[in-house]
């Protein structure tokens, strides 16, 4: 008898002795020392047995084809049956009750085990009597005998209580280290659309979900998918759907409030979802992207329900997202910072490009009464000659006219002063609105340049142009019209002389119409002559000649006057004319210009009136004098009110054979009070009247600050 | 009398202004150029010497210049054409020029200057 032919019989307790013949009884004897050891092993193995089962282990023994030929007794605890129910079922009562997934690996390490004498060490799921799965871990080894037969003889344990641990380890495992892959691609990667492409597939391939993706919202505020892993093919119509502008409700949800949202029962909850039947049993984690103070776009992975549910592994969830959101947030940070940066040079290559074309002068000088050349835009080469690097070091009044140098310095000193004040309180300074001096070029030739500055960081800015051209046109235009009013002025004087001697002659020997024929004479010779001092005056201010000679009038005064050479005007065509005159300081002013800005208005009220009143105010308004004058005459059309201050303009031709004047008037009065740095405005409606204000700073032009 | 010079190239303005003030009772001679001035001035003498400034050869103020090198006692004007800046007036005083007509002149006006710089009523 072998021994585990023996075994099963013994532990059945179902072996009887028999009386055995002599020869057989000495074939026994011979075998005695055989059968001693046959027995020490029996025990050895029983102890063994039996502490196996004491520590929770079922032990068995099968045949090589599988059918169990011993089970210990404690099977039950594990597996529910009792072992006659093992031996004595139909169908194999436990090969048939292995999990189907497990079935497949389990049949493989059984036929290892006998044909190549393979340790089995094996974990499977089996389903109890009670319906319940458990997980076995499973070990064997074979054993040949002589006779050809193979035997088995294992013993398994149930570990479904540590597979479960062992699982939650495993996964949890699973997503720190997906965690430590995020972090690192974070460092990594720069491009946020690859980011959020490799990050979905770290979600899957290390963080064991089944399948992630990313959305975000673009430039124009619509979210859009933005990268994926492993999802289904009904995923494509997912990207369709956040195209045409629309979400998902799990993605909705998300977006409400900074928190995992877990989506179970997808089956259920998202029929509408096409990707509800891709979910199936498992649920949807999602949680958005948050920096700044809004949501910036969600993460979502499909995983296993449990897993959906775990605490701890949402919390590792909300780690991963988290740190994709900082690393977006770093990434948007750099872009714009990219952006900038390109913005800037983009820039400075255009105004390198206009200094470096331009026929402008661009230089830039230290700040200080001697500005020294930092740069010099190459222009310079083409006007002046000189090549920029000769001028850089040097001091700008080495090539500006020793004349124009003492006309420079007291204005940059007056301006350094203000430049300075700039520079302590942060403020940009415009140092000087524009100057004109003469600048020598290579050749020794002198320039006229116009240059304004500007304080730029802590140097000076200076954009010149060379005006010699512009210069010398302005005075052959002077010349011309200096010589132009000269001319007609000399005949003029002739005739006004000789007519005055004429009438003075004749005066008592004239008859009614040879005076109004006189009187005509003269009205004319008198139009003619303020025609000519008109255009003598804009051709002055033009050429910049005419400098004002600032005194303090008294303007009531000078009002008062002005008034009074216009009675007899007004009683004729029987106007009234009112002052209203508040009381006012002395404004600094060129008095003749301010009564020809007086005239030229009250001339004007008094022709363009039939009948009213012509009303001239004037008060004190903060730092400066308001006069206006008042009409209730024909009104201006709107039309031509923007015209109104140009030169010969006038606003109605027809107006000008009725009422006569040289339409300049008004462009001399805008000219003087500009001159004044006052304004000068016009409100009218017409068949209403006129009102015409123009203000004058008391202190006087250089009082008003430049703006 | 008072004597008067008019240095003006213009005959038509020199003849209306010699009859303008002849007729106001004062004795006027005229000088064409600023070098004729300075020949009549040599044997002549005047209270008041009236300049224009534009004249062809040397200029109302070249003459000034010269009549006063030349120490000639009499008392300065200038008639012009030219508008001259008020300012600039008070520095042509301090050169004992009293006065500056602009043309074209009134002649009323112009009597009672230059009536008014001889001190005559």
């Amino acid at each position: 008898m072998g021994l585990l032919d023996s075994l099963p019989g013994k532990l059945r307790g179902k072996s009887k002795k028999k009386a055995v013949p002599d020869y057989v009884r000495k074939q026994l004897n011979k075998s005695k020392k055989h059968k001693q050891v046959e027995e020490r092993v029996k025990e050895s193995i029983e102890g063994y047995r039996l502490l196996f089962e004491r520590i929770g282990y079922v032990t068995w023994i099968t045949d090589n084809k599988g059918k169990i030929t011993f089970i210990s007794p404690n099977v039950k605890n594990v597996y529910g049956y009792i072992p006659k129910e093992i031996y004595n079922g139909r169908e194999h009562p436990f090969f048939g009750k292995v999990h189907p997934n497990d079935a497949k690996g389990l049949k493989k390490a059984w036929e290892l085990l006998f044909k190549k004498g393979k340790e089995y060490n094996i974990e499977y799921r089996i389903q109890r009597k009670d319906g319940k799965w458990i997980w076995l871990l499973d070990k064997a080894v074979s054993v040949h005998r002589k006779d050809g037969k193979s035997y088995a003889f294992g013993a398994f344990s149930d570990i479904t209580e540590q597979k479960k641990v062992e699982d939650r380890i495993k996964h949890l495992n699973r997503v720190l280290r997906t965690i430590h892959n995020v972090n690192q691609l974070i460092t990594r990667e720069k491009d946020g659309y690859k980011l959020l492409d490799s990050c979905c597939k770290i979600l899957t391939e290390f963080g064991g979900y089944k399948s992630a993706w990313i959305t975000l919202f673009d430039k124009n505020g619509k979210l859009k998918v933005r990268g994926s892993s492993k999802m289904a093919k009904e995923f494509s119509s997912i990207v369709k759907m956040f195209d045409k502008g629309k979400t998902t409700r799990c993605v909705k949800m998300a977006l409400e409030k900074p928190r995992v949202v877990v989506m179970t029962s997808v089956a259920k909850s998202c029929k509408n979802c096409s990707l509800s039947k891709y979910c199936g049993e498992n649920g949807a984690v999602i949680m958005q992207f948050k920096y700044g103070k809004k949501a910036h776009g969600t993460v979502a992975v499909i995983t296993p329900e449990k897993y959906a549910l775990d605490k701890e592994e949402q919390h590792l969830f909300k780690e991963v997202v988290n740190d994709i959101s900082f690393a977006l947030r770093n990434i948007e940070l750099e872009e714009e910072r990219r952006m900038l940066e390109e913005e800037l040079r983009k820039k400075e290559e255009k105004y390198r490009l206009i200094s470096e074309n331009t026929s402008d002068l661009v230089a830039m000088t230290t700040f200080g009464l001697n500005p020294v050349y930092t740069y010099v835009s190459p222009s310079i080469r083409k006007v002046f000659g000189y090549e920029p690097e000769d001028m850089i070091g040097k001091s700008g009044f080495e090539f500006i006219h020793p004349d124009d140098k003492k006309k420079l310095l007291p204005l940059l000193e007056k301006y350094i002063v203000a430049g300075a004040q700039g520079l302590l309180t942060g403020k940009g300074v415009d140092i000087f609105e524009s100057i004109e001096y003469r600048f020598k070029d290579r050749y020794g030739k002198w320039h006229w340049l116009e240059s304004t500055a500007n304080l730029v960081g802590n140097e000076m800015l200076f954009v010149s142009r060379d005006i010699t051209e512009r210069k010398q046109l302005e005075q052959t235009k002077t010349d011309f019209l200096n010589l132009v009013s000269h001319e007609l002025k000399t005949p003029l004087t002739a005739t006004k002389a000789y007519l005055g001697l004429l009438r003075e002659e004749l005066e008592s020997r004239l008859s009614e119409s040879e005076v109004s024929n006189f009187e005509t004479v003269d009205r004319n010779i008198k139009q003619l002559e303020k025609l000519v001092l008109s255009i003598l005056d804009i051709s002055h201010m033009e050429s910049g000649k005419l400098k004002l000679n600032l005194e303090k009038v008294d303007v009531e005064m000078l009002i008062k006057d002005i008034s009074e050479q216009f009675r007899l005007l007004v009683v004729k065509k029987d106007l009234k004319l009112v002052k209203r005159i508040d009381k006012l300081p002395k404004v600094k002013a060129d008095k003749s210009a301010l009564k020809k800005i007086l005239n030229n208005l009250l001339s004007n009220a008094i022709k363009f009136t039939e009948k009213g009143v012509i009303t001239i105010k004037a008060k004190r308004k903060g730092e400066f004098v308001e006069i206006s004058v008042t009409d209730t005459g024909i009104g201006i059309p709107k039309d031509v009110i923007p015209n109104l201050f140009r030169r010969f303009y006038q606003a109605d031709l027809s107006l000008r054979r009725k009422h006569g004047g040289t339409g300049l008037g008004l462009s001399i009065v805008k000219m003087f009070v500009e001159l004044h740095s006052g304004e000068v405005k016009v409100k009218s409606k017409k068949g209403e009247g006129s009102t015409f204000t123009f203000t004058l700073p008391i202190k006087g032009p250089e009082g008003v600050s430049k703006a | 009398m008072k004597r008067i010079l008019y240095v003006e190239d213009n005959i038509d303005t020199a003849n209306a202004v010699k009859i303008i003030l002849e007729n106001a009772g004062l004795e006027v001679e005229l000088a064409y150029t600023g070098e004729e001035s300075l020949k009549i001035t040599n044997k002549k003498k005047f209270d008041l010497i009236l300049i224009d400034i534009m004249l062809p050869d040397i200029s109302g103020w070249s003459t000034l210049q010269k009549l006063k090198e030349k120490k000639v006692k009499s008392k300065f004007a200038f008639i012009s054409a030219i508008p001259l800046p008020k300012k600039e007036m008070s520095i042509l005083r301090k050169t004992g020029v009293l006065d500056y007509i602009e043309k074209p002149f009134d002649n009323n006006d112009l009597v009672a200057r230059v009536k008014k710089i001889l001190k005559v009523t």
